[in-house]
C-alpha cells in the first residue's frame, strides 16, 4: 500500500510524470530549433551544453530572472492566469499518453476529454491577446481565435477515425489495437492514410508552425498575442508552447502511429519507439516549416472551411462505411 | 506546393556555411584593405597622408630620437579607405591583410598603430609615378 | 458620417521596418484608408559635413550616406566632381565602375529579395539568399578590398586594377550564381503562397506612378519605361558601350516589383561579364586636380539599385560650397504611401518591403506633409540656372 503510494507519487513527479516532461519540452525545443537551422544551412544552438542541448533550459532560466514588464491598461490577473492554467494543461495532458506503456492516467472517453481540454488551453492563449490594450496584442487574438475556431472540428473529426477502427474512445486503448485492426481489416489503410496526412496539416495549424504562423506575424503584428510579455510570462508561454509540441506529436504518434504498442513486452524498448516516433512527426512539422511562407488569415480560412473540414468528414464518413454502421 | 522542400532536405547533409568567429578565422582576400603598414625607409614626414584622411585618423608625431616625424594611425578613428595609401607620394603606406581586432568605445583613442624599429632616413626615397594627365581635348 | 477608424502605429522600432521610420496607418476594420509617414529618425547632417570636407576627403564621407548603395554614391559623387572639374576618366576606368557599379547592384537586390521573402515568413529563402549574397560580397572584397563599403571609385578614375585571374574568378563565380538566380526566380514566381502574398496586391497603374514620381524598379514595374543607365548619357561611365536590356513589367503589383528586380541581377551578370571580357587596357587613373574651381558647378545621375539618384554639387575653390543629394528613396515615398491604401493589414509589409526604402538615404530633409506632392515640373536646365541664381547673390 505504501510501496504503491511512493511509486505512484514517483511516477508523478518524475516518470511520466513532471520532471520527465519538462525535460523533454526542452529537448523537444531543441530538436526543433537544431532541425530548423540545419535545414537552412545555419548551426542552430552550439555552445550551451553538449552540441547546445542546454540551451532551451538557459533561456527558461533567463527569462525567469527578467523582469516583467506590465502594462497599467492591460488585465494582468487574467494574463497570469491563462498562462498558468494553460502550460498546466498541457503538461496536465502530457499524463494521458502513453509514453512508456501504460499512461498515468487512462479511462474509456479520455480522447474527448484530452481534445477538451486542449481546446481550452488554446482559448486561454487568446484570452492573453485580449487582455493586451494594443492593437498589435488584440488583432493577434482574435487572428488566433479565427485559427482556433477552424482547425478544432477537423482535429476532433480526424481523431475519431482511429477511434472508431478500433472500437475505443481511450487514447492508450487507440495505440494498443491501431496496428492488429489495421492488420485484419486492410481496407482501413485508405482511410488511415489520409487521415495521417491531413492530420498533420492540422497539427500544423494547431502548433501555429508555418505556413499558418499567423498569430506571430512577425513582420505586421510584432508578436501578435504575445507582444508585451516578458520575463516570467514568456517563460512560461515558451514552455506551454514546447509542451503544446510534445503533447501532439506524441498524441498523433499514438493514436495513429500505436505509439510503441507492438513492441511494449518491455518497457525501456516501448518508450524508445514512442520517442523516435513522436520526433519523426516533429521532424515533419519542422520541414513544413521551413519550405514555406506565411500565408495570410484569409488564405487560412479558407483552407480550413473549404479544404479541411470537409475532407476530414469525408475521411470519417469512408471510415465508417468500410467498418459497417 | 513546397518549391525548397527537396534543397531543405537536402541542406540536412551538408556542412553548416557559418564561420564560427572567434574560435575560426575568417579568410580574408588578396587585397583586403587591412590595418595599415608604414615603410619607414620611405616616409619622409610630409604630413600629406594626415591632412587628406577623413576620418582625422592619422597624427604626425615627432620622434626626435631619430630626428623623423611619422604619422602614427589611430585605428579607433580610421575607416580603412586607402585614401593615405593613394595619397603618399613616395608609397609608403600600404594596407595590409591584417584583419583589425574589435575594440569597445572606450578604447577608441587608445588602438594605435605606432612606427617600430624608429630609424633614421638614410637616403630620399624615390616618389611614386604620378598617374597620367588626361589627354587634351578637342 | 464618421467611420470609426483605429491608428496603428508601425513605430521607430518594429521588426517589419529595418531602419526607424514611423508609419502611422488608419484602419477601418482590416482595411488601410490612409497613411502618413514620418521620417527623418537618421538624419546625419552629411551635407553639412561635405561643406568642410576637401573633395578629397569628402568622397568617403558621400560613401557613408547608405550602406548598401554606397557605390552609387561614390559614383555620383565623382560624376558630379569630374563635371565640375571638366575631366574625364580613361576608358578602363569607365569599365571597371561599370563593374563595381552591376555588382553592388546584385548584392543590393539580393538583399532586398531576401528581406522580401522574410516579410513574407518565408524564413528560409532568407537564409538561402543571404547565404549566395555572401558570395557575392566576397567577389567584390576580392575587387575592391572591402565587403559592404567599396570606396573603389577616385576622382579621375578607379583605386585599383582587376587582373586576369581575378577577372575569371569573377565570371565563373557569377555563372555559378547564375544558376542560383535562376532556381530564386521560379520560387518567386511560381510557389503558390508566395503569389498569394504577392500578386495583385499594392498596385499602382502607370498614370498614378508618373503622377506621384516614382523612380527606379519600383516605377518600371509599373510599366514606366525610364532607367538613368540608357536615357542619360554620362561621360563617367561605360554604359553606352556595355549592351542591356531595361526591365519593365506591365502588372504593377508587388509580384513584379520582385520579379523585375530578380531579372535586373540576371541582366547585371550578363553586363559584368560582357565588361570583363571587352575590357580595353589602358591606365585606370588620370591626374586630377584636387578641387574644382571656384563657382564651378556639377551634376552626377546615377541609377542607383533603388533608383535615380543626384548629386549636386557647387564648388567655392577648395571645398564644395553647397553639396545637394536626391535620393530615389525618398522620391518613392509617395507613390508608397499611396500604394497602401485600400488594401489590407497583412499586406502591409509585402507593399512596404516592394518599394525598397532606405532611409540612410532619405533622412535629408523634413518631410512637413505628404499628400501635397509637389506637382511642378520643372526641367533640368532650369533648375541649374536657379541654383546659379542663388550662387551668384
Amino acid at each position: 500500500m505504501i510501496l504503491e503510494a511512493i511509486l505512484l507519487i514517483l511516477e508523478v513527479f518524475i516518470f511520466p510524470g513532471f520532471l520527465f516532461l519538462l525535460l523533454m519540452s526542452f529537448f523537444i525545443e531543441w530538436y526543433k530549433r537544431k532541425l530548423f537551422a540545419r535545414m537552412q544551412n545555419r548551426v542552430g544552438p552550439k555552445y550551451i551544453g553538449y552540441k547546445g542541448l542546454l540551451q532551451p533550459i538557459a533561456d527558461f532560466f533567463k527569462l525567469l530572472s527578467k523582469e516583467v514588464i506590465e502594462l497599467e491598461r492591460a488585465d494582468n490577473h487574467i494574463i497570469d492566469l491563462s498562462l498558468l492554467v494553460a502550460s498546466s494543461i498541457f503538461i496536465y495532458v502530457c499524463f494521458f499518453l502513453p509514453f512508456a506503456g501504460k499512461p498515468l492516467i487512462s479511462f474509456e472517453g479520455d480522447l474527448i476529454a484530452v481534445l477538451l481540454l486542449t481546446s481550452a488551453a488554446s482559448f486561454m492563449l487568446f484570452a492573453i491577446g485580449w487582455s493586451m490594450p494594443s492593437p498589435y496584442g488584440m488583432i493577434g487574438g482574435m487572428r488566433l481565435l479565427a485559427q482556433v475556431i477552424g482547425f478544432e472540428i477537423p482535429y476532433f473529426m480526424l481523431a475519431l477515425v482511429p477511434a472508431y477502427m478500433t472500437r475505443s474512445l481511450s487514447i492508450f486503448e487507440i495505440g494498443r489495437r491501431i496496428w492488429p485492426s489495421l492488420a485484419s481489416n486492410p481496407a482501413y489503410l485508405i482511410p488511415w492514410s489520409i487521415s495521417v496526412l491531413l492530420f498533420l496539416i492540422t497539427t500544423q495549424v494547431e502548433l501555429e508552425e508555418a505556413p499558418f504562423h499567423i498569430p506571430d506575424a512577425e513582420q505586421e503584428l510584432v508578436a501578435g498575442y504575445f507582444t508585451e510579455l516578458s520575463g516570467r510570462r514568456l517563460a512560461l508561454l515558451d514552455l506551454a508552447k514546447d509542451t503544446q509540441l510534445l503533447f501532439c506529436a506524441t498524441f498523433m504518434a499514438s493514436i495513429f502511429f500505436g505509439a510503441g504498442s507492438p513492441f511494449c513486452q518491455s518497457p525501456l524498448l516501448c518508450f524508445i519507439t514512442t520517442i523516435i516516433e513522436s520526433l519523426a512527426i516533429v521532424f515533419f512539422v519542422v520541414a513544413i516549416k521551413a519550405s514555406a511562407a506565411r500565408l495570410a488569415i484569409s488564405n487560412v480560412l479558407d483552407i480550413m472551411w473549404k479544404y479541411l473540414a470537409p475532407s476530414s468528414a469525408l475521411v470519417l464518413a469512408i471510415s465508417l462505411l468500410l467498418g459497417g454502421v | 506546393m513546397l518549391k525548397l522542400f527537396g534543397e531543405i532536405i537536402g541542406n540536412l547533409r551538408r556542412k553548416p556555411v557559418t564561420i564560427d568567429v572567434p574560435f575560426e578565422k575568417v579568410e580574408v582576400e588578396e587585397l583586403y584593405r587591412g590595418l595599415e603598414f608604414l615603410d619607414l625607409d620611405k616616409c619622409i614626414g610630409c604630413g600629406a597622408c594626415a591632412l587628406d584622411c577623413p576620418a582625422a585618423a592619422i597624427e604626425m608625431v615627432e620622434f626626435k630620437e631619430v630626428n623623423r616625424k611619422l604619422p602614427v594611425f589611430i585605428i579607433g578613428r580610421c575607416v580603412f579607405c586607402a585614401q593615405c595609401e593613394d595619397t603618399c607620394p613616395y608609397d609608403a603606406i600600404k594596407m595590409t591583410k591584417e584583419v583589425p581586432r574589435p575594440f569597445f568605445p572606450f578604447e577608441e583613442e587608445r588602438m594605435r598603430i605606432e612606427p617600430k624599429e624608429l630609424r633614421p632616413l638614410e637616403k630620399r626615397p624615390q616618389p611614386k609615378p604620378l598617374p597620367p594627365p588626361p589627354p587634351a581635348k578637342r | 458620417m464618421s467611420t470609426f477608424t483605429m491608428l496603428l502605429p508601425f513605430g521607430p522600432q518594429h521588426p517589419m521596418l529595418h531602419e526607424p521610420a514611423h508609419f502611422k496607418f488608419e484602419v477601418d476594420g482590416e482595411t488601410v484608408v490612409n497613411v502618413t509617414p514620418y521620417l527623418n529618425y537618421v538624419h546625419r547632417g552629411i551635407e553639412k559635413l561635405l561643406e568642410n570636407r576637401t573633395y578629397v576627403q569628402g568622397l568617403y564621407v558621400a560613401a557613408r550616406v547608405c550602406g548598401i548603395c554606397n557605390p552609387s554614391h561614390t559614383n555620383a559623387f565623382v560624376a558630379a566632381i569630374e563635371e565640375a572639374m571638366g575631366i574625364e576618366p580613361p576608358p578602363r576606368a569607365k569599365y571597371l565602375r561599370v563593374v563595381t557599379q552591376e555588382i553592388h547592384r546584385i548584392q543590393s537586390h539580393l538583399i532586398l529579395l531576401a528581406v522580401a521573402a522574410e516579410e513574407m515568413g518565408f524564413n528560409s529563402l532568407f537564409m538561402l539568399i543571404w547565404r549566395d549574397r555572401e558570395r557575392i560580397l566576397r567577389l567584390i572584397e576580392g575587387i575592391t578590398g572591402g565587403r559592404v563599403m567599396q570606396s573603389y571609385d577616385r576622382i579621375g578614375g578607379v583605386y585599383r586594377d582587376i587582373n586576369d585571374v581575378l577577372a575569371e574568378r569573377v565570371i565563373k563565380e557569377l555563372s555559378e550564381m547564375r544558376e542560383r538566380i535562376i532556381q530564386y526566380r521560379k520560387v518567386f514566381s511560381e510557389d503558390p503562397i508566395v503569389r498569394r502574398r504577392t500578386v495583385d496586391i499594392g498596385v499602382l497603374r502607370t498614370a498614378e506612378m508618373v503622377r506621384l514620381g516614382g523612380v527606379g524598379p519600383f516605377a518600371r514595374a509599373s510599366a514606366v519605361d525610364y532607367d538613368v543607365r540608357r536615357d542619360h548619357k554620362s561621360i563617367h561611365v561605360a554604359y553606352d558601350e556595355v549592351p542591356f536590356n531595361v526591365i519593365t513589367r506591365d502588372e504593377c503589383d508587388v509580384w513584379a516589383r520582385l520579379i523585375a528586380r530578380v531579372d535586373e541581377v540576371l541582366e547585371c551578370i550578363n553586363m559584368i561579364e560582357y565588361a570583363l571580357k571587352h575590357m580595353p587596357s589602358g591606365p585606370i587613373r588620370y591626374r586630377a586636380p584636387r578641387a574644382a574651381p571656384k563657382g564651378a558647378e556639377g551634376i552626377g545621375r546615377v541609377e542607383a539599385p533603388r533608383g535615380e539618384l543626384i548629386h549636386h554639387t557647387i564648388s567655392d575653390g577648395q571645398r564644395p560650397y553647397r553639396h545637394r543629394i536626391r535620393t530615389p528613396s525618398f522620391a518613392n515615398v509617395f507613390p508608397a504611401a499611396k500604394a497602401h491604401i485600400g488594401y489590407s493589414i497583412a499586406d502591409i509589409p509585402m507593399i512596404y518591403v516592394s518599394w525598397d526604402p532606405c532611409f540612410s538615404c532619405l533622412a535629408r530633409v523634413t518631410i512637413v506633409d505628404v499628400k501635397s506632392g509637389t506637382a511642378k515640373i520643372v526641367s533640368g536646365d532650369e533648375l541649374r540656372k536657379e541654383a546659379r541664381r542663388r550662387w551668384e547673390k
